[in-house]
């Protein structure tokens, strides 16, 4: 077997807000914890923090998110950045180490706080430069300052799409239009809850405003149908058509970028890998852990929290951490903080409030696939790593009654590098097929044999 | 619901299709039956090699060794009759006989591929021994431990997640029909055929064919047979996909070793490593000290697989038997009631269809594998104990769990 690395009471997988949260509570209580995440630095993808050089030039961005970083570090956390966890099995976890070496981590208890991945639905044409999701855009746009574009369209679904916008306007990116396949921005009935929500209004006005300032159009019940490049073979024209009238092109828009985002994905492979059961969430048909509210899955000594949990948002996932902490503790027979708690449950019970909220607003994520997906020829590419389109899926549709599994072994889709991450919500949603029948492998992310074979010496 | 066919085939693997395929092709009325979905377990789990020189005798841990000279003849059979599976069937399922190497690192290793080349040649299977630098000036990416190689042009892999399917589609093109998710619950023998239940449907058969694979005992049970399977988990590795790096299968005769590089460009590394355990509810869970160890050699074989990055590991069950040999056959005193499966079913799974086609028929077999029916395996086999050194009896390394 591999060299161990030490193990330590808590293993926490993901240094975002759930993770650093928890990771934080448990070191003042005394814990031996380590902390992983695969990129270079503590923070998720919320809490990013700018280079030094992006930081001096533009300030900071989150700065509640460096403290949080800034506090994990001072009590004494074990912070493996750069370092990937890939394999898991009875509270070992498989580590793919930043120098690129493989080690066995055995824990006391492993908190997964994987954090989301952006869900994607395929259309003709998004696989050209120029096209790319919300959450890149927005990452490159914050933390990189990078301008993705001089025109833009943001199109998707789902209470990212305002927000990502905004923010690529306030970087003085032109926002041409936002293209919501819902109609979630009306006074209708059903958005009257939201009242009870009023920071998100202020700040749904606030993205709203600056918007508006730059007289950017919203159109809702529409969807983006076509990417199309220019000479250069880069993105230059953006097809939209009403929902109504998929097949129909309704307004284009020249454009150099577009920015899709149909919602987040909870990042549950490891979770599955550990054999923590999981359940279909019945708005948006995705795989979340089956856990007693407090972060604990059906596996001993294997907690969940964060949007690997469920996507709740950071209000929630700051919130479970402190909750997963204290379940940690008391499992670990320590004593657990008290105080903290019952603001921590309230808090996680207001945002699923508002998630159910939001999730009634818009459309059901599987069947605005399966409707945007009927509407694409079939040259569509829908499975990007194994170059599988849409054509190829929907004979194969015809053909059998086939759960996702069967058809990732026929056609290969879901079968490359991101292991589904990418194509099988759309698949799924294409096969009517519930997500429960692809199995969960390691490695979770590729290894290097060489690491493999070295990792023996 | 009650239906009636000639045949039933309980198992949706590759030797259930396949035999489903040669029967309704013959124009009997076939009716397959499947506890889940077709090619789910060791069928599409399995590596896909089309095994035609003489084979390495025993898997990482395996106690009882395969008689491979017994293999042989079944081995020239398969030959023939991949080189038509994809006319046959109308489509491609991936068969590349791209040819295989057989290393060898040890003086004995050498030594038993010159003993495998009498019996290969005795039933006129091409093969030829290459000292270590003949073998690497023909395939240069064998590594400096390799000693000797046998190559036979007719090894070669299909494409395991495929050919099951297509022997199925084109019986269902033939008037198969075939009923999903239905675990076989009840078999009882009528006064002439079965009488088969699975789910609400019910089936009166003439003959009942049992390719149910590692639950081949429990679908026996049903007919009140007793028949003494050991399945076992192994487990599979694949690396990303590659540019063209490896012409020709490559295997170990002394280890539990196979590699090659497939149609998408993906390199599989296999050789019957076992898994963590066998899970018949779900899916098996893989090693970490089996893929450790086959990646080990993998390496050391093939040096340049170092530059390759592991994109998954799998395990499926692999229906064994006691003795390590395939089970194809009738029991003595049970009429129109066939099993067949066990080990190497991937590349006899058309030699196998032949040969139960032919016994519903009526026909002569098209090989002698009398010697390979269950009644071998109703009682008892006593395992003689394990004599040799434990370094030998697993090749690469001990596994510690």
């Amino acid at each position: 077997m591999p060299a161990s690395l030490n193990p330590a009471d808590v293993t926490i997988v993901g240094a975002g807000p759930a993770g650093l949260t928890a990771a934080l509570d448990l070191a003042r209580a005394g814990i031996a914890v380590t902390i992983i995440d695969e990129q270079p630095e503590l923070g998720g993808q919320y809490y990013h923090q700018r280079s030094p050089q992006i930081r001096d030039r533009l300030g900071e961005h989150r700065p509640e998110g460096r403290r949080l970083i800034e506090s994990v570090r001072n009590a004494g956390v074990t912070c493996l950045t750069s370092t990937t966890v890939w394999g898991a099995h009875e509270r070992h976890l498989s580590i793919l180490t930043a120098d690129s070496a493989v080690r066995e981590l055995a824990s006391r208890a492993v908190i997964v706080a994987t954090g989301a991945t952006e869900r994607e639905i395929p259309f003709k044409g998004w696989q050209l430069p120029g096209v790319m999701s919300a959450g890149m855009a927005q990452h490159l746009t914050a933390s990189e300052d990078v301008t993705i574009g001089r025109r833009v369209v943001v199109a998707g679904s789902g209470p990212f799409l305002i927000p990502a916008a905004a923010e690529l306007a306030r970087h003085g990116m032109t926002v041409v239009a936002v293209i919501e396949a819902g109609r979630p921005y009306c006074a209708r009935l059903r958005a009257m809850p939201s009242i009870l929500f009023p920071s998100r209004l202020v700040q749904l006005a606030g993205c709203f405003a600056t918007l508006a300032a730059q007289g950017t159009t919203i159109r809702q019940t529409a969807a983006v149908i076509n990417a199309a490049a220019g000479p250069d073979g880069r993105l230059a024209r953006v097809d939209v058509a009403q929902m109504s009238d998929l097949t129909k092109v309704w307004r284009s828009y020249e454009v150099d970028a577009l920015c899709i985002s149909y919602g987040f994905r909870p990042q549950t492979e490891l979770l599955r890998l550990l054999g923590c059961a999981v359940h279909e969430e019945e708005s948006t048909h995705e795989l979340v852990p089956i856990t007693d509210g407090a972060g604990r899955t059906d596996i001993d000594g294997v907690y969940a929290a964060g949007e690997s949990s469920g996507i709740r948002g950071v209000h929630s996932a700051l919130a479970q951490g402190h909750l997963v902490a204290a379940s940690v503790l008391e499992d670990l027979g320590e004593v657990r903080p008290s105080g903290r708690i019952d603001k921590a449950r309230k808090a996680v019970a207001h945002e699923d409030r508002f998630a159910q909220l939001a999730g009634k607003l818009y459309p059901h994520p599987a069947d605005l696939a399966r409707t945007l997906l009927r509407a694409m020829p079939a040259s569509t590419q829908v499975c990007r790593c194994e170059g599988v389109d849409l054509g190829t899926l929907r004979a194969l549709a015809q053909v059998d009654e086939l759960d996702l599994s069967a058809v990732k072994t026929r056609t290969r889709a879901c079968m490359g590098p991101c292991q589904g991450r990418e194509c099988s919500f759309a698949v799924a949603a294409l096969f009517d097929s519930g997500l429960s029948s692809l199995t969960a492998r390691a490695p979770v992310r590729p290894v290097p044999l060489s690491a493999i074979v070295g990792g023996q010496r | 619901m009650t239906a009636t066919a000639d045949v039933t085939v309980i198992g949706a693997g590759v030797i259930g299709a396949a035999v489903s395929y040669e029967l309704s092709k013959r124009g009997l009325h076939v009716q397959v039956i499947e506890r889940k979905i077709p090619n789910r377990e060791g069928s599409g789990t399995t590596a896909g090699n089309l095994h035609i020189q003489g084979i390495h005798t025993r898997r990482p841990g395996q106690q009882i060794p395969v008689n491979s000279a017994r293999f042989l003849p079944l081995q020239r059979a398969a030959s023939d009759l991949w080189n038509e599976v994809e006319d046959d069937l109308g489509t491609s399922v991936e068969v590349r006989r791209t040819g295989g190497f057989m290393i060898a690192e040890t003086d004995s290793e050498v030594a038993q591929l010159h003993e495998k080349a009498i019996g290969e040649r005795s039933v006129g299977i091409p093969t030829e021994i290459l000292d270590g630098d003949a073998a690497r000036s023909a395939m240069p990416q064998l590594g400096r431990t390799v000693s000797a190689a046998s190559w036979c042009g007719w090894d070669g892999y299909a494409n395991p997640l495929l050919v099951g399917p297509a022997y199925l589609s084109a019986a269902g093109r033939l008037g198969a029909d075939v009923l999903l998710g239905s675990p076989v619950t009840s078999i009882r023998a009528l006064s002439e055929g079965w009488r088969v239940v699975a789910g609400d449907t019910e089936v009166h058969t003439k003959w009942i064919i049992n390719t149910a694979g590692p639950w081949i005992s429990a679908v026996a049970a049903l007919a009140g047979m007793t028949i003494q399977m050991t399945p076992v988990a192994i487990q599979m590795h694949v690396t990303v996909r590659l540019p063209a790096l490896l012409p020709h299968l490559v295997q170990h005769i002394g280890q539990g070793l196979s590699v090659k590089q497939v149609v998408a460009g993906n390199i599989l590394i296999g050789g019957g490593w076992p898994a963590q355990s066998l899970n018949l509810e779900g899916r098996s869970p893989a090693s970490l000290a089996s893929m450790i160890g086959n990646v080990e050699q993998a390496v050391r074989i093939i040096p340049a697989l170092r530059r390759a990055s592991l994109l998954r590991m799998w395990a499926g069950p692999l229906a064994a038997t006691p003795d390590e040999m395939p089970v194809i056959g009738q029991l003595p005193g049970v009429p129109n009631c066939l099993i067949a499966g066990g080990t190497y079913a991937f590349t006899f799974a058309p030699l196998w269809a032949r040969v139960l086609a032919a016994a519903v028929m009526g026909e002569a077999s098209p090989l002698d594998v009398s010697d390979l029916g269950p009644q071998r395996l109703l009682k008892p086999v006593t395992q003689s104990p394990d004599t040799r050194p434990v370094e030998q009896r697993t090749p690469a390394r001990t596994i510690h769990e």
